[in-house]
């Protein structure tokens, strides 16, 4: 099998104290699009075998059988992506002629760059305008906006760790704003 | 404290680290440092900070940044600066420093670290809240700070608190709706040559607060008298505090001029330091308080009702003497001192509370403007609120009365060198409002931001009406009002608010996963909207002209191929899609056969053609749309904004996967034959594969969707794969395609070839005002169904005659590429009445073809589809060009070559 470049292919992830920035290259994802409360929703929860969070923000670890880390992450009240779940595709296509929803693989459409260490927060304050206070943005919460003017999705993974997921024509872009963004802390 | 040297104006100086230029500079005897920028009169320090009014510099180490006031440098290691006058100058190099932005949110942000910002801090501290701290002196304190003395250990407490982060030497320059306030921090220049390459030299802070506590104290007002403004004459507390902390020893003799008992305590302070204070004149009839039995005690004479009238000067422009006046008597007489040290009362810093619409209230209590606001979202306390802390008593007092020839050496506004005699103009001139007076004599314009000379305007202007010297008497600062503040509060270099954006980061640059391929290749790129795209691959020696040419030849003889990932690409889901899309279209899409593909147009609901694309039927609910490169965004948008409110009914999910998918598009006559050893699972044959036709393919496994898709007019298929398969697949058809002699080509060639075969491109080809009519392209208006646009077809000036419409222009001399914009005009027109030519039309697309073996273009030409054959002008500077009318297709009109 042929292997998928990733958009930051070759860049340097030197590791440091404060904040470590390392591209998570080839994840998995689906777009998925449904009305929440319906039928359709429960089916397609059933047909993956995850629960879906229901508020827009959050995101949910959830245990996928032979994948080591999944996440569905709630964009919208009817807009998931979920992250890490090879099979999720193929699941949801005999749903197709009983239910409306749709799910669209877009593992390409975007790279995940993660920020690790005491000082992730510091250095995507600097990119970043939305609040990232504990209280306002925990573990577990997702958002969209503009970083150094590209689309991502920010996502709170754990404490000191962020994923931020950008479109993979940007990806270079942000990778130099972020990396710019770290030298003081490094 | 450490002693350094420091450069000024060339010279060497001793210096302690740390302290402020100003002071090093009074303490080197320097008393006059620069001259005025208009009267060219010598001045000299006169305060403590911002509102430093003459004491102006420019860096000449470092970032060579100018017009910073020598009370806010703080000398360190390295530093060298300059004197200037009024008006500074850019450095010809690029700062290179660095410089940043951050983003902050916090419950509590309390704007000045003096005492009442301190408590304030404690207070929101104890209620559990997290707090920020900012202010712009080096440390905390305020005004401790200038009296030597120590914080409390109370105070010393809210500082260590772990929930507090405090920030010296950051100044709140705006105060913007939802709490919203911008910093900023000057980081390493009181660091000197120490400071490390990495640190940002000013960082802006955006801070969205919870609550906002606003002490920002107060700035100590000068007077108005004659000859106000020679070195020497300072503000009493700037005075004492240069003496007293800084160890300044060059005054000998002082003379205190007061209105409140800050004269006393300064005068105290002068007195103690051994500097001889002559007399303390106060304006007003009597005084009380400590301070003043101190300084009554300490042997001052004190003498009230009377007040500096005029100064004289030494060889130097220095300060010599003082001439008092008793305010009741009109006696004069003069003293001698080389200190003149003046107390005019109090200015509270209303400036951040003005920002957002807050009115400051006069107190005649306290001779200021005060803001008392208590809201759950932001209060004040302080100085700004009326809690001057002491007995000072002030006098609504703001400089004896003058004659002509005296005011025109009263100065209001040192800076600017505007004076009581110009501020007496303005009113004789009819003037009246605050507002009119300050454009008209320019006083509060300078650096400055007239933070000594407002206050000293409104107060005037009361004077002159009481004095039956012109305005309304009886006038009282409450009725005059304060200036509108604006922000920032201090300037910004404009290199602090660009920040990192500069350079690459400036904008993103969006690129194809083939761009480093193309990179190598030699690719010359166009900017289309934030993407790189190769414009064409000129190989050694070649011009834009022959690398087009040959391009062009690859694909209409051999076979090219083009990155083409850029185009916006929409998956459209649902059992409404089809008629979804019918309504988003001119043309039908229900009808279109599942694996097929259509071209569509889509209209604003004002007719005006907005998009285009082909859109590819993936099955009976699903449709893939692709959008113009530059279109991407906004087509998405317009496909949520119709589903969202206005077809909520419509069952329909959009999702973009513009990169997702990359597309390669490999067009010519031999590009069948190249792509067959390649693609080997499908029958690539015209039989099997007809035109607009899309299938399902692998390369080496990888999957592709094929289309057979034309924006040339040849024989061309559309490889499209995942994102990060682009680039195999690319180096695979480049190794294969070597014995085909493939070409890879750019947007210049893909747009020649396009407009050969009278393909427009949106944004080029139309100017925001062409409905498909227009275009000559009725054939894609359906008339079996509503869509979008549709019924303003029937507007009358979209279907009056005199249209511009999309013809094709063939220069008379083939040679003659016409430039793109150029305007046409009708055969031999002659001037009209008033002496112009009109024009028919203009150039939209031009190029040279090698398929023609000429120059041809595409224009738009007023009722263009009905003068087929009518010979046109095209006046380019002097020269005058003829050219003709044609179809917009000249290539290939019976679409053969596609198959």
């Amino acid at each position: 099998m042929i292997a998928k470049e990733s958009p930051l292919k070759g860049m340097d992830t030197g590791t440091a104290a404060a904040v470590t920035i390392r591209e998570l290259p080839g994840l998995h994802t689906i777009d998925l699009r449904v009305a929440p409360g319906t039928e359709a929703q429960a089916a397609v929860a059933e047909a993956l075998g995850i629960e879906l969070p229901g508020k827009p923000g959050r995101i949910r670890a959830v245990q996928v059988l032979g994948e080591s880390e999944a996440h569905a992450l709630c964009l919208a009240p009817d807009w998931w992506l979920i992250v890490g779940y090879q099979e999720a595709v193929e699941k949801l296509a005999p749903l197709k002629n009983g239910h409306h929803f749709s799910v669209v693989d877009v593992s390409g459409q975007r790279t995940t760059i993660e920020l690790e260490g005491p000082n992730a927060r510091e250095v995507l304050a600097h990119l970043w305008e939305q609040d990232l206070r504990e209280k306002s943005f925990p573990a577990g919460s997702v958002s969209q906006g503009l970083m150094a003017k590209a689309p991502v999705i920010v996502c709170h993974i754990a404490p000191s760790r962020y994923r931020v997921m950008v479109r993979s024509s940007f990806a270079l872009h942000l990778w130099k704003a972020l990396v710019d963004a770290a030298e003081e802390w490094n | 404290m450490s002693e350094i040297i420091f450069s000024f104006d060339d010279k060497m100086y001793k210096g302690q680290h740390g302290e402020p230029l100003a002071a090093a500079l009074l303490r080197n005897g320097l008393l006059s440092i620069t001259n005025s920028t208009y009267h060219g009169r010598p001045r000299g320090v006169v305060g403590l900070g911002v509102e430093e009014p003459n004491a102006l510099v420019q860096l000449v180490s470092g970032t060579q940044e100018s017009m910073l006031p020598a009370t806010v440098i703080e000398v360190a290691e390295g530093l060298s600066a300059r004197s200037l006058t009024g008006i500074g100058a850019l450095p010809d190099a690029p700062d290179e420093a660095r410089y940043d932005k951050t983003n902050c949110y916090v419950d509590t942000l309390v704007i000045g670290a003096g005492l009442a910002g301190l408590k304030a801090a404690g207070e929101e501290l104890r209620a559990g809240r997290e707090v920020l701290l900012i202010d712009d002196q080096p440390g905390p304190g305020g005004h401790l700070r200038h009296l030597g003395a120590g914080l409390p250990s109370a105070l010393q407490d809210v500082l260590a608190h772990q929930n507090l982060t405090y920030l010296s030497r950051c100044t709140a320059t705006g105060l913007y709706d939802q709490n919203y306030v911008i910093a900023i921090e000057r980081r390493s220049d009181h660091l000197g040559s120490a400071a490390p390459a990495n640190r940002a030299r000013i960082r802006v802070w955006h801070i969205r607060a919870g609550q906002i506590v606003l002490t920002p104290g107060a700035f100590q007002r000068p007077l108005i008298f004659a000859n106000n403004d020679r070195p020497g004459i300072m503000l009493s507390h700037a005075a004492a505090t240069y003496v007293t902390v800084n160890g300044v020893r060059i005054f000998r003799t002082a003379v205190v001029t007061t209105v409140d008992n800050q004269g006393y305590r300064d005068a105290l302070r002068l007195h103690n330091a051994g500097v001889q204070v002559q007399a303390i004149y106060d304006a007003r009839p009597g005084a009380k308080g400590s301070s003043v039995d101190a300084a009554s005690a300490a042997g001052i004479p004190i003498r009230f009702r009377a007040a500096v009238l005029d100064t004289a000067s030494n060889a130097e422009g220095a300060l010599h003497s003082v001439t008092i006046q008793d305010l009741d008597t009109k006696d004069a007489f003069e003293i001698t001192a080389d200190l003149l040290a003046v107390s005019g009362g109090w200015t509270p810093i209303v400036d951040l509370a003005t920002h957002i619409g807050i009115k400051p209230k006069w107190s005649e209590e306290h001779a200021a403007f005060l803001v008392n606001h208590f809201t759950d979202k932001l209060r004040t306390a302080g100085m700004l609120a009326g809690d001057f802390g002491g007995d000072d008593d002030p006098s609504v007092f703001f400089g004896p009365a003058l004659d002509a020839e005296q005011a025109r050496y009263a100065y209001i506004d040192l800076q600017r060198d505007a004076t009581l005699h110009d501020l007496r103009r303005g009113v004789g001139a009819g003037l009246s409002s605050i507002e009119h007076i300050k454009r008209y004599t320019t006083i509060g314009t300078a650096h400055d931001q007239g933070k000594t000379s407002g206050m000293l305007t409104i107060g005037a202007l009361c004077q002159l009406g009481d004095a039956g010297q012109g305005g309304k008497p009886g006038l009282s600062p409450a009725d005059v009002g304060t200036l509108s503040f604006r922000p920032p509060y201090v300037p910004i270099p404009f290199v602090a608010l660009a920040g990192r954006e500069r350079g690459e980061l400036s904008d993103p640059i969006r690129i194809t996963p083939l761009h480093q391929w193309h990179v190598e290749a030699g690719a010359v790129f166009e900017d289309v909207g934030q993407w790189k795209r190769p414009w064409y691959f000129a190989k050694p020696g070649e011009s834009m002209e022959d690398a087009v040419r040959r391009e062009c030849i690859a694909a209409r003889e051999g076979v090219a191929v083009m990155d083409a990932s850029t185009l916006g690409k929409i998956d459209i889901q649902g059992p409404d899609a089809a008629v979804f899309l019918d309504r988003i279209y001119t043309n039908m899409f229900s009808t279109l056969p599942e694996g097929q593909c259509r071209y569509g147009l889509m209209c604003k609901a004002d007719g005006i053609v907005f998009d285009d694309g082909v859109t590819t039927r993936l099955g009976k609910n699903h449709f893939l749309m692709t959008t113009t490169t530059g279109g991407a965004a906004r087509v998405l948008a317009w496909l949520e904004e119709w589903l969202q409110t206005e077809w909520p009914d419509l069952k329909v999910y959009c999702t973009s996967v513009t990169e997702h998918i990359s597309t390669i598009a490999l067009v010519g006559p031999k590009s069948r034959q190249l792509l067959s050893e390649l693609v080997t699972d499908i029958d690539l044959s015209k039989d099997a594969f007809p035109f607009m036709h899309s299938r399902m393919a692998t390369i080496d496994g990888i999957p592709v969707r094929i289309a057979r898709i034309s924006f040339s007019g040849e024989l061309a298929f559309e490889v499209n794969a995942e994102w990060g398969y682009a680039r195999y697949i690319w180096e695979r058809l480049w190794a294969l395609g070597r014995s085909y002699d493939l070409t890879a080509y750019g947007t210049e060639t893909m747009h020649v070839l396009r407009a050969e075969k009278g393909y427009i491109i949106i944004g080029q080809d139309t100017d925001g005002t062409q409905t498909p009519h227009d275009l000559n392209m009725s054939w894609i208006v359906s008339k079996k169904k509503e869509f979008i646009g549709k019924r303003s077809f029937q507007l009358p000036y979209l279907k009056a005659t005199g249209r511009p419409q999309l013809v094709g222009l063939l220069p008379e001399d083939g040679d003659e590429v016409i430039p793109e914009g150029a305007y046409i005009t009708a055969l031999n027109a002659r001037p009209d009445e008033h002496g112009k030519i009109p024009h028919t039309g203009f150039v939209t697309s031009s190029y040279y073809s090698p398929a023609l073996g000429r120059a041809f273009a595409l224009a738009l030409v007023a009722d263009g589809l009905s003068r087929m054959g009518e010979m046109v002008d095209v006046p380019i500077g002097k020269k005058l060009l003829s050219a003709t009318i044609c179809d917009a297709v000249f290539i290939d009109k019976e679409n053969i070559r596609r198959d």
